[in-house]
C-alpha cells in the first residue's frame, strides 16, 4: 500500500474520499498514528486501504498544520521505511520504472536518504543507472520519501481550522530525562554546607553550582553570585576571579543549563568525584 | 588611468566585435545577459536580447569588456527579481581553475602583499607555494603561460569529458562545449535536456560523483566472504576506477615505503610490495585479498589510496559553478576584459594552446608601461621578459596580458 504514488489521489477520489467533512473519532485516530509516527515508531501495521489513503492526506494536513521541516522529515522517512521493507515491484511498476535500469535523470530526481543510494556507490554506465534488488529496495524508500512530503508544507487555507488542535495535540510532549525539581540534587546541597574544599572548585561551580542555584532553585544570577562567593570564601586555594563567577551565573541563566549529573561527571571527571567521595561529601 | 585603458580597451574590443561574429549562446531569448566595465565583472543583468541580430549589434556598439549570460533558462529573462524570471532549466557549468588544482608552475611569480618580497616560485626551494618565505604571511601567486600546466589542465578537462560526463552518464558529445575561460582555466557547458530540469540537489550530488567527495570504500566490498569480495576493473564507475586505479598503483610503486607515504597501513603496504603480482591477479577476479575483515585499517588504507589515485579527488571543480542555476557565465568566443584572451570555444583540444589561439586584442596602440617583475614567457607567439623594473613599450595584448596580472603599470604614453 503506497499512498503516495501518483495512482493513490486518483484511488482516494473513487473511493469518494473527502479529507475536509471527518467526525471527531476519524480524525482522533489519525492524530494518534500521526503521534506515533513523530515518535519515530514507524513500524506500524498496514490498515484497510481507505484508511491508508485517508490518513496520508491527513498526515500532510497536520506536517503542515505544525509547519517544521522536522516533521516533513518524520513523514517522509516513516513512507520510505515501508517502502523500503515491503516488497517494491508493484512501487516500481507504478512509477514505471525498470530498477535494474533507470534513466540518470530520473534517478538524480530523488533526493537521497539513505547514503548506500549515493550515485558513486551504485553502477553508472552510458547514463542508465543499474540496482541490485538490496540498493532497489533502498532506493523505493527515497522515491516513498520525496513523494510523500513533496509540496508541503500545504497551502493554510486548505487545511480545516479545527485540524489544527488534532496537529498539536499528536506532538509529543518531550519529557526532560534529568528531574525539574531539587528532588535528586541533594548531593549538590550537600556539597554547598561544605566547607574546604582544596581542588577543583571552578569545575564543581561550573558541573553543578551555578546552574543548580540558578535554574533549579530559580534565584537570580546576582543572588547566586553571592551564595557562590559565599561558598568560596568557605574554601580553600587561590582566588578565583568575581568575573569568572558572575559570568557562570549569567551563563547558566542565558542557557538554561541545568546540573550536570553525579553519572556523567564520573565519566568526564573521575578525580574530582573521587576527591569529593573521599572528603565524605558525596555517598 | 583605469578610464583611460577601459577607452583603450573598449576601442579594441569595438574593432575585435565589428570584424568578428559571436555566435550567441543556444536558446539566446530564453537566457539573462549581464555586462562588466573596467575592473568589475558585472556592473549591469538582468538584460535580455529577442534575436541574434539585437546581440549581435549590442556587442558591436557597446564594445562591453565582459559579458556573460545565464545558464539558467528563464520565461522572462529580463524580470526582476529572480523569482519572476520563471526559472525553465539550466545547463550544467564544469569549471576547472589552474589555480584551484594547485597547478603551480616554476615559472610562476609569487608576490607577498605584506613584505613585498617577490620572485619565481622555482626559486622557493621547498617552501610552499603560496607562504612568502621571507615573512610567512600569505602570498599572491601570479600564473605565466606553462605548456606543461596547459597539457594537466587540458588531461583534466579531457577525462571529465571522456570518462565521467559521456562514458558514465551517458551525455552525447554534441550535448557538450568546452571552453578556455579567458583567464587561467576552462569551462565545460553539459547542454544536455536530460540534466537540464534538475535541481540543485541532485547537482550537488553529480559533482559529488565526478571528485569522489566523502566517498566510503566500504560501500565497494562484501567482506563477509573470505577473502573479501571487491570491485573488478571491467567493472563500470566508480567500482572499476578503484579497482583500475589501485591495480595501476600497486604495479608501479617501488617498495613498501612508497605505500606507506600514501597513507597505506605499514603491514599492509609490506604485504602487497611482496606479493604483488598475486594480489594483482585476483584484484582482476574481484578478490581483495589484503583486506582485513577484523579491522578498519585496511579500509584506512584502500581510503588513502583511492584519495591519492582518482584524477579528481582531491582536487577541485569549483562546486559553485557546478551547482549554481542562477550562474552568468562567460559568453563564448566574447573577450575577457581581464586578460584581453578570447573565451574561445574549442574544437580540438589537443592543439589548443590559450596564449596563441585564443589571444584577440592586436598590437596596437603600444602602450608604454613599468614591469616590476616577469618571467621570460611566451604569448602570441612571441617571447617576452624577463623583466625587473623597467619602463618598456610593448604591444597591446601583451600589455593587457601583463596589467591584468598587476605586474605592471601603464605610464600614460601610447605609440599608436
Amino acid at each position: 500500500m503506497y499512498p503516495f504514488l501518483p495512482s493513490a489521489a486518483r484511488r482516494a477520489e473513487r473511493l469518494g474520499i473527502d479529507p475536509t467533512a471527518l467526525d471527531d473519532a476519524t480524525l482522533s485516530s489519525a492524530s494518534d498514528r500521526f503521534r506515533q509516527i513523530l515518535l519515530k515508531h514507524f513500524d506500524l501495521p498496514v490498515l484497510d486501504e481507505r484508511t491508508e489513503l485517508l490518513h496520508f492526506i491527513l498526515f500532510r494536513m497536520f506536517a503542515s498544520a505544525l509547519g517544521s521541516d522536522y516533521y516533513y522529515e518524520l513523514l517522509g522517512k516513516f513512507y520510505a521505511e515501508r517502502a523500503r521493507r515491503y516488497d517494491p515491484v508493484e512501487f516500481f511498476v507504478e512509477l514505471g520504472i525498470d530498477p535494474s535500469a533507470i534513466p540518470l535523470p530520473e534517478y538524480m530526481k530523488y533526493s537521497h536518504i539513505y547514503p548506500e543510494t549515493k550515485l558513486y556507490y551504485v553502477d553508472v554506465e552510458r547514463g542508465i543507472v543499474h540496482l541490485d534488488d538490496e540498493r532497489a529496495r533502498l532506493f523505493a524508500g527515497d522515491i516513498a520519501y520525496t513523494l510523500s512530503i513533496r509540496g508541503l508544507p500545504l497551502d493554510p487555507s486548505k487545511i480545516p481550522k479545527a485540524y489544527v488542535d488534532y496537529a498539536r495535540r499528536a506532538v509529543p510532549v518531550r519529557r526532560s530525562s534529568s528531574p525539574k525539581t531539587a528532588k535528586g540534587y541533594s548531593f549538590i546541597e550537600s556539597i554547598l554546607s561544605t566547607s574546604g574544599i582544596p581542588d577543583g572548585r571552578k569545575r564543581i561551580i561550573f558541573y553543578w553550582l551555578a546552574p543548580y542555584l540558578v535554574n533549579i532553585k530559580g534565584l537570580t544570577p546576582e543572588e547566586a553570585v553571592s551564595v557562590l562567593n559565599e561558598w568560596l570564601s568557605r574554601q580553600g586555594g587561590g582566588k578565583i576571579p568575581p568575573s569568572w563567577v558572575k559570568d557562570e551565573a549569567l551563563l547558566a541563566k542565558r542557557k538554561g543549563i541545568r546540573p550536570w549529573g553525579l553519572k556523567k561527571v564520573e565519566s568526564t571527571d573521575p578525580g574530582l568525584v573521587k576527591m569529593l567521595r573521599g572528603m565524605g561529601v558525596l555517598e | 588611468m583605469s578610464e583611460q585603458i577601459a577607452r583603450i580597451l573598449r576601442d579594441a574590443f569595438r574593432r575585435y566585435y565589428r570584424s568578428h561574429d559571436v555566435p550567441p549562446p543556444p536558446a539566446l531569448e530564453q537566457r539573462e545577459f549581464g555586462v562588466g566595465d573596467y575592473g568589475r565583472k558585472i556592473v549591469r543583468r538582468h538584460m535580455a536580447f529577442v534575436s541574434r541580430r539585437e546581440f549581435r549589434n549590442y556587442l558591436r556598439e557597446e564594445a562591453p569588456l565582459y559579458i556573460s549570460y545565464s545558464v539558467g533558462y528563464f520565461e522572462r529573462p529580463d524580470a526582476t527579481p529572480m523569482e519572476a524570471k520563471g526559472l525553465l532549466g539550466a545547463d550544467m557549468i564544469f569549471e576547472f581553475d589552474a589555480d584551484e588544482l594547485g597547478l603551480f608552475s616554476p615559472n610562476d611569480v609569487w608576490v607577498c602583499p605584506h613584505c613585498g618580497a617577490k620572485g619565481l616560485v622555482s626559486e622557493l626551494r621547498g617552501f610552499k607555494v603560496g607562504i612568502c618565505p621571507k615573512c610567512g604571511d600569505p602570498a599572491k601567486v601570479i600564473m605565466f603561460p606553462d605548456p606543461e600546466r596547459e597539457e594537466k589542465l587540458k588531461e583534466e578537462v579531457d577525462t571529465l569529458v571522456k570518462d565521467f560526463l559521456m562514458n558514465d552518464f551517458g551525455i552525447s558529445s554534441k550535448e557538450i562545449s568546452i571552453n578556455f575561460s579567458g583567464n587561467r582555466g576552462y569551462h565545460i557547458h553539459v547542454r544536455s535536456p536530460a540534466l537540464r530540469e534538475l535541481d540543485k540537489e541532485a547537482r550537488i550530488e553529480i559533482v559529488e560523483y565526478v571528485t569522489g567527495q566523502n566517498i566510503d570504500v566500504r560501500y565497494f566490498f562484501d567482506v563477509s566472504r573470505v577473502p573479501p569480495r571487491g570491485p573488478k576493473p571491467t567493472d563500470p564507475a566508480w567500482k572499476g576506477r578503484i579497482a583500475r586505479n589501485i591495480i595501476e598503483i600497486i604495479s608501479r610503486v617501488s617498495d613498501a615505503s612508497e605505500l606507506v607515504r600514501m597513507g597505506v597501513h605499514p603491514g599492509v603496504a609490506r604485504r602487497i610490495a611482496r606479493d604483488r603480482g598475486q594480489i594483482v591477479e585476483m584484484i582482476e577476479n574481484g578478490v581483495w585479498p589484503f583486506i582485513d575483515t577484523k579491522g578498519d585499517d585496511a579500509f584506512a588504507s584502500l581510503s588513502a589510496l583511492v584519495k591519492t589515485l582518482s584524477p579528481f579527488m582531491g582536487k577541485e571543480i569549483d562546486t559553485n559553478t557546478s551547482v549554481d542555476i542562477h550562474r552568468l557565465i562567460r559568453v563564448p568566443d566574447s573577450i575577457h576584459g581581464s586578460t584581453g584572451l578570447l573565451a574561445k570555444s574549442i574544437t580540438n583540444l589537443k592543439a589548443f594552446d590559450p596564449y596563441r589561439d585564443a589571444v584577440a586584442l592586436p598590437e596596437r596602440p603600444y602602450l608604454s608601461l613599468h614591469v616590476d617583475y616577469a618571467p621570460e614567457f611566451e604569448f602570441a607567439g612571441e617571447t617576452w621578459g624577463p623583466f625587473q623594473d623597467i619602463n618598456v613599450e610593448l604591444p597591446l595584448h601583451v600589455s593587457i596580458f601583463l596589467l591584468s596580472k598587476g605586474v605592471a603599470h601603464w605610464r600614460l604614453t601610447t605609440r599608436g
